[in-house]
C-alpha cells in the first residue's frame, strides 16, 4: 500500500476535522485507535481512496460501514453503532468475517460478487440473526454493498449503506395481528365464536407467538383451558383444569389473586414437555402470562399465556403487543358475555310471553266453567218465565243473562288472542262470495242503526272472483268495525263499502263519529289501547276489538288502515289480496280444528242495542228461545218418551255442575251422577247407560282415562261418550276425539246445546245398535252359509275323490285285462294321460280338503305350537321331495306361538315345497327359515334362491288357484291359499316378496306374540 | 285241501267289489265272499253269520256306507258273540282317525285306504291272505 504523507496528513486532518466538528464518537475513537496494530496499518499508510471513503462514512448520519483490504477490516460510523450492539467497539478494525461471523454465510456470496465484479448489491428487509445482544436476534436489514476502489482503481473494499428495519418489520407484523384479531373478535357474538377467532388469529402469528394458551376462570376460580385450534391444549403445558389456588405450569393462582403480568422463564422444565417452536427452529424459553381482565371486576376473567419468540428480547414493544392482545380478548369476552346475557334476557322475555299467553288461555278456561253455571240456570229460568215468575224477575234475569253473554264474548275474544299469540290459530280459507257475506253481516246492524237514527248504507259491489277468507274471522272483522263505528257515531251516517281494487278486496267502514285525535292514531290497533276521552255510546270496551281486527286481517295477508279527524269521523279500511297464493296452502280449504269462538252477529247487535237509551228493555232479537216455546216442545217429547227413558251417566267433580246438568237432563233421562271417572267406570260397567257425559279434568280417573277404560271394555265399547271440558283449545278437542269420544262440549255450553247433543247421540247410538244388530244377524247368516259351504266343499271333494279313483283303477284294469288294448301303444299312452289327469285332480281335491279342514279342525288344536316341531313335521313329510331335488333346508331357532302345530306344519310344508318346486334350473334349491321379533309380533321368514316372481304379482300369489308359472311347474295353486288361510286363522299376516324373476323369493308370515 | 276262506264285505261301490275280488284272485285264494251294499244290509249280513251263513274268517268294512254310521256297524260286529274275534279290515277312501289307539279299541286289524292305483289296490289281496293265515294259525 503506497504511502502518501500529504494525503495522509489531509486524511488525518479530515479525521481531526471530524472530531473538532463534533462528528461524533466514532471519529474520536478512530483517531485514538492504534491502527498500526490492525491489518490496515497506521493511518498515514492508508490510500487516499480509503481516507475519502472513511471521511464520507464518518460524516454521514446514515448507517454505514466499510470493509477494506483482503480481510475487509471493519470501519463504521455512529449511526451504525446500534446495529453492532455489544460488538462495539471491538468490531472496529476487526475483519468483517469475524465481526459478523454469525451471518457470514448469509452475505458471503454478496460480498464476493461485489469484490469480483465491482457491481453493487441491494437487499430489502433481509432477515439476519445477529448475535449482538448476547443472543441470536431476529433482525431485518435493507442494505446495499458497493465496491470501493483503491488509488490504482482496483476493488479493494466495499461500502455498505444499511438501514436496520427490524422494528418496522416486527411492528407491522404485530399490528397486522392486532388488526386481524380485532376484526375477527368483532364478528364473534358468543364465547365459543370469540375463542375460535382468538385461536385462529393468534395461531396465524407464529413468529411473535410461537404458542399461546388461554385459560378462563370458572365460578370457583379454577382455570379451565380453552380448547380451540390455534391455542395450545391437550399438552403437558396445557392441563385442562388448574384448580383454584394451584399454579400448575403457569402461575394461575397468582394471576387470579393479583391480576398481574408474569414472565415464566423456566420453560425448559420437564413438566411442560416439548413446546411448539412456532416459526422458529427452537422452542421458546420464556412465556408471558397476561391476565384477561374484566371490566369493573377485581378478578380477571382468565389469562393468556404467550410463548415468547426466542430470537427477540421481551422489550416494551413486545410486552405492549401481548398486553394489547390480552386486552382485545378481554373486550371480546366481555361483549360475548354481554351478548349471552342479552340473549338469555330475550329468552326469558319470550318465556314470559309464552307464560302470558298460557295465562290468557287459562283464564279463559277458568271463566268457562262458572260461566256455564251462570248462563245455564239463567236460560233455564228465563225459559220458564211464562209459567209463574213475575216480569220484574225475568227482567233481572235478562240482565244477568246479557251480562253473562257479554262475559262470554270477552272470554272468547281473549281466547282468540291467546290463540293468535300462541300461533295456534288455524284459519280455514275458503273461496267466499265476500259481497254476499259482508252484506249479510253488515245488515244485521240495520235495526240498531235505524233505532239510533243513523243513516246506514251498505254498498258492496260484486267482486270478480271469490275471495279466500276464513268466514268466522271475516265475520269478526266486519262486526267489530261496524260495531265500533256504531259505538262512536252519535249522528250522521255509517257506510260500509266493499270494492275490488288492484287485485285486492277493500272493505271500508266510514263514520261521521267523534273521530280519533291524530296523536292517538298510531295506537288504535294496539291491544288494550283505548282512546282516552273518546265520547262513545258507552265506556264499556276491552280495547281489544281493533287489535283483533288487525291480527285477523294480517292472517289473511292483508292490511288495515285508519284515517280520522276529530269531530268529523273515521274511516277504517281493510284490504285483503284476492286469490290464495299469499295464504299458507295447507290452510286453504282446511277443516276447522278449533272450537268455534264465533258469537254471531246477533251477539254484537244485542250488545250494541244496549248502548242505545232504553235499549236494554227491548227484547233482543234472538232472545226468543229463552222464552220457552222450544223448551216446551222438548218437554212434550220427553213426556212421550217417559215410558222408555234412556239413561245418562254423568261424571263431574264439580257438585254445582253435577246438580245443574242433572237438573237439565232429568226431565228427559234417568241421570246417574258420580264425582269422578273411577266411579263412572264402575257404574258404567256394572250397568251400561245409554250415554256417558264426562268432565275431562277429574280426580282419581280423568275423562280420557274413563274413555279409554270404557272403550276397552266389551260391554261399554260402543257407548256414546261426550266429553265436557273447559279447555277450549284445539289440542283438547283432537285429543278428545282421537281418544274415541263421540263428541266434545266446551264449557260454557247452553242448556239447548247440551240437550241437543245428548239427544242426538242417544238416538244415533240407538240407530247404530239397531244397525249393528242387523249386521250381526247378517253376519251370522253369512257365517252359517260359509260354514255350510265349507262342509259342502269337504263333502264334495271327498265325493269327487271316489269316482276319480274308479276312473283310474278301471282304466288300468281295462288296459291290463284287454289283450287287444294291451298290444296297442296308443292305448297305454291314453291310459297314462287319464292317470295323469286323475293324479292332478286328486292333488287338487286333496288340497281343497285341507283348505276346508283348516276351518274344520283347528279349534281342537293345541293352544300353542312349537314352530321348530312343526317344521320337523313338515320336513318329514317332504323328505322325499327334498332328497330328490337335492335341496338344502336350513333353519334358525323358531318361536312358540299360539295355534295348532299341525296347522303350522302344513304352512311350512307348503312354503318349503313351494320353494323347492319353483327352483331355478340347474341351481340346487336352498331354503332358509328364520324368525325375528318385530314389535309385538313374530315374523317367520322362508327365503329361497328360486325363480322368484314379478313383485307386481305378490298380492295375487295367495289367491285360490293362482298360479304364476302355470306351464312350467305343476301344482294346484292351493298351497299358498292354504297357508294364508291358516295364518289368518291365527290373526296373522302372510306376504311374499321378490326382487323379480330369477331373484329368489321371501315368504313371511307374522304372528302376534301371544302365548309364547 | 282247505275249505274256502269266507269273507264278509260291506261295500256300496260295485267297482270296488270287483277290484277286491281281483285282488283276492291274484293271490289265488279260494274264497267265498258275501257282500252287503249298504249299512242295513251289512247289519243283517252280520246277524246271519254262523246261522244260515258260515262264520267269516275276515270282515272287510267300508265305514262310509249309506244308511248306517260306521261306528254302529262296528258295534254290530263286536256285540255279536259269533263275530267277536273276527279280524276286521277297514277298507275305505277316508283318512284314518287322528285319535291314537282307535284301532285297538275297535279291534281293527288293518286299515286299508283305497288307493287310486290299481297295483296298490291289488295289494289288498296279500293283506287279506296274511290276516286270514294268522287267524288260522291261532
Amino acid at each position: 500500500m503506497a504511502k502518501d504523507p500529504q494525503s495522509g496528513a489531509r486524511e488525518t486532518s479530515a479525521l481531526r476535522t471530524g472530531t473538532s466538528e463534533g462528528h461524533g464518537e466514532m471519529a474520536a475513537l478512530m483517531r485514538t485507535c492504534d491502527w498500526s496494530q490492525t491489518p490496515l496499518g497506521p493511518v498515514e499508510t492508508w490510500p487516499q481512496s480509503l481516507k475519502t471513503a472513511v471521511n464520507i462514512l464518518l460524516t454521514s448520519r446514515f448507517a454505514m460501514w466499510l470493509g477494506w483490504g483482503p480481510e475487509l477490516a471493519f470501519l463504521y460510523n455512529d449511526a451504525y453503532r446500534p446495529t453492532l450492539g455489544l460488538k462495539h467497539p471491538w468490531a472496529l478494525g476487526t475483519p468483517f468475517q469475524s465481526v459478523w461471523a454469525e451471518v457470514w454465510e448469509n452475505v458471503r456470496s454478496r460480498v464476493e460478487t461485489v469484490l469480483s465484479t465491482g457491481e453493487a448489491t441491494f437487499d430489502q428487509d433481509l432477515l439476519l440473526f445477529l448475535q449482538r445482544s448476547g443472543f441470536p436476534e431476529e433482525t431485518y436489514h435493507t442494505f446495499s454493498y458497493s465496491p470501493l476502489a483503491d488509488d490504482a482503481g482496483h476493488v479493494s473494499g466495499l461500502l455498505c449503506v444499511v438501514s436496520e428495519e427490524t422494528d418496522r418489520v416486527i411492528n407491522e407484523r404485530r399490528m397486522a395481528t392486532l388488526r386481524d384479531l380485532s376484526s375477527a373478535i368483532a364478528a364473534a357474538n358468543t364465547e365459543p365464536e370469540l375463542m375460535s377467532a382468538v385461536g385462529q388469529e393468534l395461531g396465524a402469528n407464529q413468529k411473535d407467538l410461537p404458542f399461546s394458551l388461554v385459560y378462563l376462570f370458572d365460578r370457583d376460580g379454577d382455570a379451565v383451558s380453552v380448547k380451540v385450534p390455534g391455542l395450545l391444549s391437550e399438552h403437558p403445558a396445557a392441563p385442562e383444569r388448574i384448580a383454584v389456588g394451584q399454579d400448575g405450569p403457569w402461575p394461575a393462582a397468582e394471576v387470579y389473586a393479583h391480576g398481574e403480568i408474569r414472565i415464566v422463564s423456566d420453560l425448559a422444565r420437564e413438566e411442560v414437555g416439548e413446546l411448539p417452536h412456532g416459526a422458529w427452529d427452537r422452542a421458546p424459553v420464556k412465556a408471558a402470562v397476561v391476565p384477561i381482565r374484566q371490566q369493573a371486576q377485581d378478578k380477571p376473567a382468565g389469562f393468556l399465556v404467550a410463548g415468547l419468540n426466542p430470537y427477540r428480547g421481551y422489550d416494551e414493544s413486545y410486552s405492549g403487543f401481548i398486553e394489547l392482545v390480552a386486552g382485545q380478548i378481554a373486550a371480546g369476552l366481555s361483549n360475548a358475555r354481554a351478548y349471552e346475557e342479552e340473549r338469555r334476557r330475550a329468552e326469558a322475555l319470550a318465556e314470559l310471553d309464552r307464560a302470558k299467553t298460557a295465562f290468557f288461555s287459562n283464564v279463559s278456561h277458568e271463566f268457562r266453567t262458572p260461566l256455564t253455571l251462570m248462563l245455564g240456570p239463567v236460560e233455564d229460568m228465563l225459559s220458564h218465565d211464562g209459567e209463574s215468575d213475575s216480569n220484574a224477575n225475568s227482567d233481572m234475569l235478562a240482565v244477568v243473562h246479557r251480562n253473562g253473554l257479554r262475559l262470554q264474548r270477552l272470554v272468547n275474544t281473549l281466547l282468540d288472542f291467546s290463540r293468535i299469540e300462541a300461533g295456534r290459530t288455524q284459519a280455514s280459507f275458503e273461496p267466499t262470495d265476500l259481497c254476499e257475506l259482508t252484506v249479510e253481516l253488515a245488515s244485521s246492524f240495520r235495526s240498531a242503526m235505524d233505532r239510533a237514527g243513523l243513516q246506514y248504507s251498505v254498498n258492496c259491489e260484486q267482486l270478480s272472483q271469490p275471495v279466500f277468507v276464513d268466514r268466522e274471522m271475516w265475520e269478526k272483522i266486519v262486526l267489530n268495525l261496524v260495531s265500533n263505528a256504531f259505538k262512536y257515531t252519535h249522528e250522521g251516517d255509517v257506510t260500509v263499502r266493499l270494492q275490488e281494487r288492484n287485485g285486492r278486496a277493500a272493505l271500508t267502514v266510514i263514520d261521521t263519529g267523534v273521530g280519533i285525535p291524530a296523536e292517538q292514531l298510531p295506537h288504535v290497533f294496539e291491544r288494550f289501547h283505548r282512546v282516552e276521552g273518546a265520547r262513545g255510546r258507552t265506556n264499556e270496551g276491552t280495547g281489544i276489538g281493533l287489535a283483533l281486527v288487525q291480527e285477523l286481517v294480517s292472517l289473511h295477508g292483508g292490511q288495515v288502515h285508519v284515517t280520522s279527524q276529530v269531530d268529523a269521523g273515521s274511516t277504517f279500511e281493510v284490504e285483503v289480496p284476492l286469490g290464495s297464493k299469499h295464504l299458507p296452502q295447507e290452510r286453504v280449504g282446511a277443516t276447522r280444528g278449533l272450537t268455534s269462538t264465533a258469537l254471531h252477529a246477533d251477539s254484537y247487535v244485542e250488545e250494541a242495542l244496549r248502548w242505545l237509551p232504553g235499549g236494554g228493555e227491548e227484547a233482543p232479537p234472538d232472545a226468543a228461545f229463552v222464552n220457552g216455546n222450544e223448551s216446551d216442545a222438548m218437554r212434550t217429547v220427553s213426556l212421550d218418551a217417559d215410558s222408555d227413558r234412556s239413561s245418562v251417566l254423568l261424571a263431574d267433580d264439580n257438585a254445582d255442575m253435577r246438580e245443574y246438568v242433572t237438573r237439565l237432563l232429568s226431565s228427559r233421562y234417568h241421570v246417574r251422577a258420580v264425582a269422578n271417572g273411577e266411579q263412572a267406570r264402575q257404574s258404567a260397567i256394572a250397568d251400561p247407560p245409554d250415554l256417558v257425559l264426562t268432565d275431562v279434568m277429574m280426580p282419581v280417573l280423568d275423562g280420557f282415562g274413563l274413555l279409554k277404560a270404557l272403550r276397552s271394555n266389551e260391554s261399554t265399547r260402543t257407548l256414546p261418550i261426550i266429553l265436557l271440558s273447559a279447555r277450549a283449545g284445539e289440542e283438547s278437542r283432537i285429543e278428545g276425539l282421537d281418544a274415541g269420544a263421540d263428541d266434545y262440549l266446551v264449557k260454557p255450553f247452553t242448556a239447548r246445546e247440551l240437550l241437543a247433543r245428548v239427544e242426538a247421540h242417544i238416538s244415533l247410538a240407538r240407530m247404530r245398535r239397531e244397525a249393528d244388530e242387523e249386521i250381526r244377524q247378517k253376519n251370522e247368516e253369512l257365517i252359517k252359509a260359509n260354514r255350510e259351504l265349507e262342509e259342502f266343499a269337504y263333502v264334495a271333494s271327498h265325493d269327487l275323490q271316489e269316482p276319480l279313483r274308479m276312473v283310474n283303477i278301471y282304466t288300468q284294469l281295462l288296459v291290463r285285462m284287454s289283450d287287444g288294448l294291451q298290444q296297442k301303444p296308443e292305448a297305454r299312452e291314453y291310459a297314462s294321460f287319464i292317470s295323469r289327469g286323475v293324479h292332478r285332480m286328486e292333488d287338487l281335491i286333496k288340497d281343497l280338503l285341507v283348505y276346508s279342514r283348516v276351518v274344520h279342525h283347528d279349534e281342537e288344536g293345541a293352544p300353542t305350537a312349537d314352530l321348530n316341531r312343526a317344521l320337523n313335521e313338515a320336513l318329514t313329510v317332504l323328505l322325499a321331495v327334498i332328497e330328490e331335488s337335492g335341496a338344502t333346508v336350513e333353519s334358525g331357532p323358531l318361536p312358540t306361538v299360539a295355534g295348532d302345530e299341525r296347522q303350522y306344519a302344513l304352512v311350512f310344508q307348503n312354503l318349503i315345497s313351494n320353494a323347492i318346486k319353483y327352483r331355478r334350473k340347474g341351481v340346487a334349491p336352498l331354503v332358509r327359515l328364520s324368525a325375528e321379533q318385530v314389535d309385538s309380533e313374530w315374523r317367520i321368514y322362508v327365503d329361497d334362491n328360486g325363480i322368484g316372481f314379478d313383485p307386481r304379482q305378490s298380492e295375487r300369489i295367495f289367491g285360490l288357484f293362482k298360479r304364476l308359472h302355470k306351464e312350467a311347474y305343476p301344482g294346484t295353486g292351493l298351497g299358498l291359499a292354504i297357508c294364508k288361510r291358516i295364518v289368518e286363522r291365527y290373526h296373522g299376516r302372510i306376504w311374499a316378496e321378490s326382487e323379480g324373476e330369477e331373484h329368489g323369493s321371501r315368504f313371511t308370515f307374522a304372528l302376534e306374540e301371544g302365548t309364547t | 285241501m282247505t275249505s274256502p276262506i269266507v269273507l264278509f264285505l260291506a261295500e256300496d261301490n260295485t267297482g270296488d267289489v270287483i277290484v277286491i275280488q281281483q285282488a283276492l284272485k291274484k293271490q289265488q285264494l279260494d274264497f267265498e265272499m258275501f257282500v252287503a251294499e249298504d249299512g242295513e244290509k251289512a247289519k243283517r249280513l252280520f246277524e246271519r253269520a254262523g246261522k244260515d251263513l258260515p262264520p267269516p274268517h275276515v270282515i272287510l268294512l267300508d265305514l262310509n256306507l249309506p244308511r248306517v254310521e260306521g261306528s254302529e256297524l262296528f258295534s254290530s260286529v263286536r256285540e255279536n258273540p259269533l263275530l267277536g274275534d273276527v279280524p276286521i279290515i277297514v277298507v275305505t277312501s277316508s283318512a284314518p282317525p287322528s285319535e291314537e289307539g282307535w284301532a285297538q279299541r275297535l279291534g281293527v286289524t288293518h286299515y286299508f285306504r283305497k288307493p287310486s292305483d290299481l297295483d296298490e289296490y291289488l295289494e289288498l289281496g296279500a293283506i287279506v291272505k296274511r290276516v286270514v293265515k294268522g287267524q288260522r294259525v291261532q
